[in-house]
């Protein structure tokens, strides 16, 4: 009986020039994914602005079987990558990661890590900059809670995925944008596993960047800080009906009061008023269209190549035996 | 009904599809073979009770080898039976929005994956869809097959090949023929006449572990489904076309050429009940399906499908056929269909065989071929 678990796997690589020797990175986690599963692929995702050599990527096409290449016309940030690389991928359990993060000891910890049932597996490792580490903390402590933000510390963007999870999270606004948040929100169990890290990782983001794409994360995924100034603008107004009433009680029972003062406040109390008003309702609509908002694709496909054997043309759909023995607690499973 | 020999190199109990398959095959090697049915036609259970769908790999998009195998095995059914191929009508994949399993993109990706053919179906056609439920629809490339006439085919290549059929024969009893278990067996025939045989081929699907529990084998982890196939009249609207909805607790609406009029099958519907072969007392699913009272679930089939496609509730409904589905408890995690081959089964010579898919027959053949060895 063959020792090989009955589950399909997908290994998404996402690679630029720096790769190096494509083929001696690939086919180890080729052999590795053909010794331990029925069935498996390898997708190599690179982008048109920095791609890995197009003959070494024609050479292993050409030696190992069951590679896709996919190309993106362009380079877009590492969330819309691994999107990108989740949304093409057929397996029924998918690890995606920068190429330098995937081996075969990686793939076959996470693989058996989700199919033990954990829906989400999430590679960590190596150690941040003090600064990234001191304001990845504030970050955390000041907007963790409203985000649901559970992304585990050291993240270095390596993923392992059930097909249930992919399916839920992508019915989720932004997906693209937000992947790694989305996969750990859907709603399945997470687990991390470490990853050996030598080399920096894949995002490369500078301080700058990462502060604005924490910017995105809030006002994308929470109206919370707007429903907060909406707060203060009714307080404001609030304020203002209060220092109006002030101005009038002050002209009633005080004698020295200067000509025109209460004529002024009162005109600017009224004004300030309406104007926070205004602002508080024009909020509450930018909250429901924050909220409501449909996205486009953050990335498209430039082509897909294929290795020139994609199917094992000689497996016959014959068993020996009518239970399966691989247990599988993520399955998509029949409906009874 | 009494058999022209007393030995045989290959006896078959079952007349389905697999079993006459498996009878050509070694008879066209020079074997001598024997078929005995229990019924008295050939082909009418479960060969007959099913969608009459020659499958291309489409149904099975959670499991790539089952779907690879369909595919690769489609343009050969196609060649090898012609005569019952039915071709002239149009077939349509619709993807499920809600309680899907899959999406669009991921069966498009899938399809182009195992080269079954797929294109978006025209405006026309997607329009007939609740695009609330169905999120895209495709035309896809895949026949039915005329039961009735493949029935006949198979007779006439049975005959050709020499193969001798005994209807209204049920094999009443297994044994060794030599005490240590080596050498063939004893096949008791209508509980009067005995043959013997190098080697015995179970090709009876739902009642396969009613032989291993004559033997006192071990029964093999079976799972049953007692299903209804509506039968149907297509409404003018959708006339001519066939349609699947994928991939979870849908429904399939295809031509049923030997009765002229079309297939209904419903995911949740279909099966009315299960159960399982589990130590205890082995009770065989032919009884089961003799005692059951047979209520008609197509109010609900209809209901449901009707939902996705309005067209459907204008059906008109003829009747329901019925059969004891077996499945391998091992697909109930992707869909699967593959065939269950148990070779020299608890005693030798003895091999259980159980094929869900008729358009999968070449697979079993191959795996014989594999050990042909074991057969000289």
């Amino acid at each position: 009986m063959s020792a090989k678990k009955d589950v399909f796997v997908s290994v998404i690589a996402i690679a630029d020039s720096s790769v190096g020797d494509v083929e001696s990175k690939v086919k180890p986690i080729a052999a590795k994914l053909d010794d331990c599963y029925s069935h498996s692929e390898i997708i190599l995702l690179d982008s048109a602005e920095s791609p890995i050599a197009d003959g070494d990527i024609e050479a292993l096409l050409k030696k190992t079987a069951r590679i896709r290449h996919i190309r993106l016309f362009r380079n877009v940030p590492m969330p819309a990558m691994t999107a990108a690389g989740l949304e093409n991928a057929i397996g029924d359990v998918m690890v995606v990661a920068p190429i330098e993060f995937i081996s075969e000891t990686s793939v076959v910890e996470s693989v058996q890590k989700c199919l033990s049932g954990f829906d989400v597996v999430c590679g960590t490792g190596g150690r941040a900059s003090p600064l990234y580490r001191l304001l990845s903390s504030i970050f955390r402590k000041l907007f963790g809670g409203m985000l649901a933000y559970n992304l585990p510390k050291n993240d270095v963007g390596f993923r392992c995925v059930s097909r249930r999870i992919l399916n839920a999270a992508m019915l989720m606004p932004r997906f693209h944008q937000f992947a790694f948040l989305r996969l750990s929100n859907a709603g399945g169990e997470c687990c991390t596993i470490d990853i050996p890290v030598n080399a920096v990782g894949r995002s490369g983001r500078t301080i700058r960047q990462r502060i604005a794409h924490a910017v995105s994360m809030i006002i994308y995924n929470s109206v919370r800080p707007l429903r907060l100034m909406n707060l203060a603008a009714i307080v404001t107004s609030a304020m203002c009906a209060l220092i109006a009433l002030y101005t009038f009680l002050i002209k009633l029972f005080k004698t020295n009061v200067v000509e025109g003062w209460t004529t002024i406040m009162l005109v600017m109390s009224f004004l300030f008023l309406v104007l926070f008003i205004m602002l508080a309702f024009i909020g509450e609509y930018i909250a429901r269209l924050v909220q409501d908002g449909a996205v486009s694709s953050q990335y498209s496909v430039l082509f897909e190549r294929n290795s020139s054997v994609m199917l094992d043309a000689k497996e016959l759909n014959v068993m020996t035996e009518s239970e399966v023995m691989t247990v599988n607690n993520v399955q998509t499973g029949r409906n009874k | 009904m009494k058999p022209d020999r007393d030995k045989y190199d290959i006896l078959v109990i079952g007349g389905g599809f697999f079993g006459l398959n498996i009878a050509c095959h070694f008879a066209a090697k020079g074997k001598v073979v024997l078929v005995c049915e229990r019924g008295s036609l050939l082909m009418s259970r479960a060969s007959y009770v099913n969608q009459a769908r020659i499958h291309n790999g489409y149904h099975y998009p959670r499991s790539i080898l089952t779907a690879q195998r369909s595919c690769a095995s489609f343009p050969r059914f196609v060649k090898d039976f012609s005569e019952c191929v039915v071709s002239d009508f149009e077939k349509y994949y619709a993807i499920g929005k809600i309680l899907g399993k899959i999406n669009a993109r991921q069966f498009e990706t899938f399809c182009r994956r195992i080269g079954a053919p797929c294109e978006t179906a025209p405006e026309s056609i997607s329009s007939l869809f609740d695009s609330h439920y169905i999120e895209k629809v495709f035309r896809v490339k895949e026949y039915a097959f005329n039961a009735e006439v493949l029935c006949k085919l198979m007779k006439r290549r049975l005959a050709k090949v020499g193969v001798e059929v005994l209807i209204k024969t049920p094999v009443t009893g297994l044994s060794s023929r030599s005490v240590d278990g080596s050498g063939g067996l004893r096949v008791s025939l209508n509980g009067e006449t005995e043959v013997l045989a190098n080697h015995v081929f179970n090709c009876t699907y739902s009642n396969i572990n009613f032989f291993n529990n004559l033997q006192s084998l071990p029964l093999i982890p079976l799972k049953y489904e007692m299903t209804e196939m509506a039968l149907v009249e297509m409404p003018a609207a959708v006339e001519g076309k066939a349609f699947t909805v994928m991939c979870g607790p849908f429904f399939s609406v295809m031509p049923f050429p030997s009765r002229n009029c079309y297939s209904l099958s419903h995911v949740r519907y279909t099966p009315h009940y299960e159960w399982r072969d589990e130590g205890g007392r082995y009770v065989s699913p032919l009884d089961i399906y003799d005692r059951d009272e047979k209520r008609t679930s197509y109010v609900e089939m209809v209901k449901d499908a009707a939902r996705y496609l309005p067209s459907l509730s204008k059906c008109r409904y003829k009747e329901s056929i019925w059969e004891v589905k077996t499945v391998l408890p091992s697909s109930e995690i992707d869909d699967s269909r593959p065939i269950l081959c148990k070779l020299n089964y608890g005693r030798r010579g003895y091999h259980c065989i159980m094929g869900g898919k008729i358009d999968n027959i070449y697979d079993i053949v191959s795996a014989l071929e594999q050990n042909k060895e074991m057969f000289v």
